[in-house]
């Protein structure tokens, strides 16, 4: 038998990497706002083994965004399926409806630790933004939020509810006025005021140190999940599926895991409408190597090295790059990757509603249609954990327009007729 | 002029830009910099971004050496600067994109979003002809500073305060230090850039730094069908003083 001894024990490598995982990861960053980041990576290197940094993200855990979350057998669908039990992290019934709270809580605890005042974020749909607008309200900072301008109409209720908890919404009028403009306006008014600024990047993205230090923040998710399954079975999954847009969730889930050479991790990405450019954002199954916004990892782009645009049904995965400790360990085969479609993405949001009581988010929502896919192939004593990692309430009109567009349709003209 | 002429190779066609080139250089801009463009280009404003998704749209990185090209057959002796972003480098290939700059003889090379000392600037290092320009700001120490200067580069790149392009102009208050620290290391040419707009500006600028960089200022001027004004009265300007 292979002993552990023998592997590589991925969980120490990454945490005391220094930016780099394998070839991947890197700071390429304009040299104005290299001091933010060195200041920030030493800050985390000295909070992230200080007992009573810990103890005090813990109690925001536990106090503000209302962890641990629950560990859900669906007994229902599993049954239903005919194959493996399929288990369901509750990521969503965090504060703010997804487990993003979770390295917002960390970044503005290392924000306060540097007597930073000032908190700078990006967003997509909004809900990393709302959630950044909600720990910013709860620890005093001033909050700026860039959106890009059609993500800004198009959701315009988390603008109202991040105004409502007092950050200041940004529109971004440049490019594609989507999510890759909001991350280059959020790094271009660090570079504008790179003295009084933390940007708190929402995802395992970016420079170093964001994607160590948002893995650190999220890998309370795979701690939980451990010890609750071990709890409620005695055993280990055999199978952890995560979404992966950038790839926080999964690697808050797959953390844990990493040095548990039995536990299989399965990445799904946004199979969107196709494989073709454009109508999705499988940046592992369909990307190439390259260097942007700040790493090196895999990005959907053009022969060129021209970032090409994405789509996917869930505003979430929607985005061109992925975690660069996500890209290393595919190439050393710790994680596999699969994609879901937009349309079984869908179903399995109905699914799980009809069956289990549950309305999952529609980034979930794909790691829960792979496991639909492949439970039924797997034996009854075989174990399957997906990461709800988000709710899914937030995607009212997406699901509804998708489900029942004639009563959509007629409640937003009766609404309007109302005005 | 003490400026280096900025402009985005393709934009707003590449025949278009073709002739702003020519008009820098019959106006006597001493260094240009020419940008080849990307679809995402994270360290410039608004303005240039635009210029960028539209050049990008009709310009690959090898419709752009072959634009160099025929710049340099018509002025084999003007002072150039080649700037874009590493994606671009590092699709086409960082040695032979270095080769086709060699080719051309064009030896400078502005990448703002490429440290000088990661693994892929040292692709650069080790090219016998291309040089890395180190883009600095004001707050850059001492030991980054001493180790940007190691490859005694000729050229370093300013910026003149915490800005991105094309927005308000300002000199850092640390700046006039931070020049004379540099000079004291190794005796590169200091250009100056970020926010430069009118003759005034380039004046204030040269007052500190060896040359004026000016790009945004220059494109809104293409954009509003007002560079050949926009170059005359900065010529007239500075030729009065």
């Amino acid at each position: 038998m292979q002993t552990t001894t023998e592997t590589t024990l991925y969980k120490d490598l990454i945490l005391n990497s220094k930016g780099y995982f394998g070839e991947y990861g890197g700071m390429f960053i304009p040299e104005v706002i290299r001091p933010n980041m060195e200041a920030l990576t030493a800050t985390f290197e000295a909070c992230k083994n200080d007992e009573s940094f810990i103890a005090e993200l813990q109690e925001a855990y536990r106090t503000f965004s209302g962890r641990p979350t629950p560990l859900t057998p669906l007994h229902n669908l599993s049954k239903e399926l005919g194959g493996a039990q399929i288990f369901l992290k509750r990521e969503g019934l965090n504060h703010t409806g997804a487990h993003k709270i979770n390295h917002c809580l960390g970044q503005v605890l290392l924000a306060k630790k540097q007597g930073k005042k000032r908190i700078i974020a990006e967003t997509g749909a909004g809900q990393h933004g709302y959630a950044t607008a909600a720990v910013c309200a709860r620890y005093g900072m001033e909050c700026i939020v860039y959106m890009g301008k059609k993500d800004y109409e198009r959701q315009r209720p988390n603008v109202f509810w991040m105004e409502t908890l007092g950050a200041k919404v940004i529109p971004v009028m440049d490019g594609s006025q989507t999510l890759n403009d909001a991350v280059i306006a959020a790094f271009k008014d660090l570079i504008t005021h790179p003295e009084e600024s933390h940007y708190l990047l929402g995802s395992a993205v970016g420079p170093h140190p964001f994607p160590l230090l948002n893995t650190y923040f999220q890998k309370i998710v795979g701690e939980e999940i451990k010890e609750q399954i071990l709890n409620q079975l005695g055993q280990l999954p055999d199978k952890c599926l995560a979404c992966v847009g950038g790839g926080s969730n999964a690697l808050g889930m797959f953390f844990e895991f990493l040095d548990d050479e039995k536990v299989e991790l399965i990445g799904v990405e946004a199979g969107g409408k196709s494989h073709l450019s454009g109508e999705h954002a499988a940046k592992i199954n369909y990307g190439k190597k390259g260097i942007f916004e700040g790493y090196y990892s895999y990005f959907l782009q053009d022969d060129d090295g021209n970032i090409e645009p994405t789509h996917s049904v869930s505003a979430g995965l929607d985005y061109c790059g992925v975690s660069p400790i996500l890209a290393y360990l595919y190439d050393n085969k710790r994680v596999q990757f699969t994609n879901a479609s937009d349309t079984n993405t869908l179903n399995a949001v109905k699914k799980l509603a009809e069956t289990e009581g549950i309305i999952l988010a529609l980034e979930s929502a794909h790691a829960l249609s792979y496991a639909i896919e492949i439970a039924p192939t797997l034996d009854k004593d075989k174990v399957i954990v997906v990461n709800g990692s988000g709710r899914g309430e937030k995607d009212l009109f997406i699901t509804m327009s998708h489900f029942q567009k004639d009563s959509l349709d007629t409640f937003m003209r009766n609404h309007l007729g109302d005005e | 002029m003490k400026i280096m002429a900025h402009t985005v190779i393709g934009y707003p066609t590449l025949e278009e830009s073709q002739k702003i080139v020519e008009l820098y250089m019959e106006k006597g801009f001493e260094i240009l910099e020419l940008q080849i463009p990307f679809s995402h280009p994270t360290a410039d404003g608004s303005v240039l971004t635009q210029a960028n998704r539209v050049a990008a749209q009709h310009t690959s990185t090898q419709q752009s050496f072959d634009f160099l090209k025929e710049v340099r057959q018509t002025a084999p002796s003007q002072k150039i600067m080649v700037m874009t972003y590493l994606n671009k480098l590092f699709s086409f290939g960082i040695t032979e994109f270095c080769d086709q700059m060699k080719a051309l003889e064009i030896p400078y090379l502005i990448i703002p979003d490429l440290p000088f000392d990661s693994p892929f600037a040292q692709y650069i290092h080790d090219h016998p002809f291309v040089q890395l320009v180190p883009v600095l700001s004001a707050n850059v120490t001492t030991e980054r500073l001493e180790k940007a200067l190691e490859n005694k580069p000729d050229y370093v790149y300013l910026m003149a305060d915490f800005k991105i392009t094309g927005t308000s102009f300002s000199l850092h208050e640390n700046l006039q230090d931070l020049i004379q620290k540099i000079k004291r290391i190794h005796p590169a040419q200091i250009g100056l850039g970020f926010g430069i707009k009118t003759a005034e500006h380039v004046q204030t600028t040269l007052e500190i730094a060896d040359f004026a960089i000016m790009g945004s200022a220059l494109t809104t001027a293409i954009d509003e069908g007002k560079i050949l004004e926009k170059v005359d009265e900065l010529k007239g300007e500075l030729s009065v003083s």
